[in-house]
């Protein structure tokens, strides 16, 4: 199963991120990312299978949560 | 030893908040928000486990709008500088502690403006034509306390929240005497920012305090426009020179007091198990006797005596310092606070200048401490009336 990451700065908003795909059946785990990873440098993602992306993204917009980028 | 010191600092704590912190310093005490290893998550999961408590007390629906602080007056530092502007204007109340005022005044230097509005302790439709009478211009901010620390003046914040909503001017209230007594709903009563400490009447550790912004905040847009306080590190986008945009970051720089926060965690479930309403009718059912007893006593002042429900105290025995009153009663095992409170408004509005003693009562005081209190009060008055 491949996995991608979402993105999100913040490890607060990565909690609140966790805890709402966790509490939509969609299966994800806060992760620490790379300094490079990201061009802002330090920030968390949201290890998650890639076929779970899009839904994934749908629930964090109607939530207003943001992210910045998507890795594959 | 009987501690009615208690809007200075709740005592004693519950055991869960001793417990929780402990834990916290045995288990799981990393750095959150900084590293990917299992402490530190736990850590910042423990933090946001808190800051869904603070916000479900508030009626805000996005945890990460609280922002965590040492106490109060960090907290009300940074939500008025948050809002204030050069060349606008600000309005206080003429109770405010020197958290609000000293602020406003430091400010003042800055060009911006600042008047104070009158607070009737008998009369909302009094307070509220004082504050919209003060308005000018320019005023963009109201700034208040909810309770006075000084004797239990309440401030009428739905209809100064109303009058705000209608001129567009942002509402920040010191909630440092209210939280953990009063119940606010941010969203219905138009505040934009609430700050408290989480050592009072959440019966949490020394250290924590918390401003919480209302739900519109969680807007990137609306925080990015918030004027950052504190700057530092926290983590989040380390490459970038600036402070973040969002909240609860834009605020937080530096380390978390994590132990703290982990116990105030414990202190919110407490007050929420128990009641804000179930406390503050103990307190003022102590407040009413404590009174009661004292105005038999020919040679003791009461202060603001009409108000009815309070956790807080004021008086004066004749014509004895205040701190020597307090120093007596500390000799008979009793802790109170005298003085001006870091309240010079207030006093200067009662006409105590010289100061005054405060006995403050939490959910943990008794009845028969109230009666202890009450004896040695009596004897020290009755003293000075044989000297």
């Amino acid at each position: 199963m491949k996995k991608c990451i979402i993105a999100i700065s913040s490890v607060n908003h990565a909690i609140r991120a966790e805890k709402l795909l966790l509490s939509s059946s969609v299966r994800c785990k806060i992760v620490k990312l790379q300094p490079n990873a990201t061009k802002k440098g330090c920030a968390y993602g949201l290890e998650i299978s890639c076929k779970d992306v899009p839904s994934a993204l749908s629930f964090l917009n109607n939530a207003g949560i943001s992210y910045s980028e998507i890795l594959r | 030893m009987i501690y009615f010191d208690n809007a200075a600092t709740t005592f004693p704590k519950p055991p869960s908040v001793i417990s929780e912190s402990i834990k916290c310093m045995r288990e799981y005490c990393g750095n959150p928000g900084r590293s990917g290893h299992d402490l530190s998550i736990k850590a910042a999961e423990k933090i946001y486990e808190c800051r869904e408590l603070i916000s479900g007390l508030f009626g805000v629906h996005n945890p990460t709008n609280v922002v965590f602080t040492p106490n109060t007056t960090h907290a009300l530092n940074i939500a008025i500088n948050a809002f204030a502007k050069k060349k606008g204007h600000i309005l206080i109340s003429d109770i405010e502690h020197n958290s609000v005022y000293r602020v406003v005044h430091a400010l003042s230097k800055q060009g911006v403006d600042y008047d104070i509005f009158s607070v009737d302790i008998n009369d909302v439709s009094k307070t509220i034509r004082s504050f919209r009478s003060k308005i000018k211009y320019n005023t963009n901010l109201a700034v208040c306390s909810h309770v006075s620390n000084v004797c239990g003046i309440t401030n009428p914040i739905n209809e100064i929240g109303n009058v705000c909503k209608q001129y567009g001017i942002k509402f920040v209230v010191d909630g440092a005497q209210s939280v953990g007594t009063h119940i606010v709903n941010m969203n219905d009563n138009n505040i934009d920012a609430l700050c408290s400490p989480g050592h009072k009447g959440l019966y949490g550790p020394q250290g924590t305090g918390f401003v919480i912004f209302s739900d519109k905040y969680s807007d990137e847009k609306i925080s990015s426009k918030l004027t950052p306080f504190i700057f530092g590190g926290n983590g989040f986008n380390s490459a970038d020179r600036n402070m973040p945009d969002i909240l609860p970051e834009r605020y937080e720089g530096g380390t978390l007091n994590t132990v703290g926060i982990a116990g105030l965690c414990e202190g919110i479930k407490f007050v929420k198990a128990i009641g804000e309403e179930t406390i503050f009718e103990h307190t003022s059912m102590l407040y009413n006797r404590a009174k009661d007893m004292l105005s038999s006593l020919g040679n003791v002042k009461i202060y603001c005596e009409n108000i009815k429900k309070s956790s807080c105290l004021l008086f004066n025995v004749d014509n004895i310092p205040c701190d020597s009153v307090a120093d007596m009663l500390n000799d008979d095992g009793i802790c109170v606070r005298a003085g001006l409170h870091c309240t010079p408004l207030a006093h200067k509005k009662l006409n105590t200048q010289n100061g005054a003693v405060r006995a403050s009562f939490s959910c943990f005081n008794t009845v028969s401490e109230t009666d202890a209190f009450y004896e040695s009060v009596k004897r020290i008055a009755s003293n000075n009336v044989n000297l």
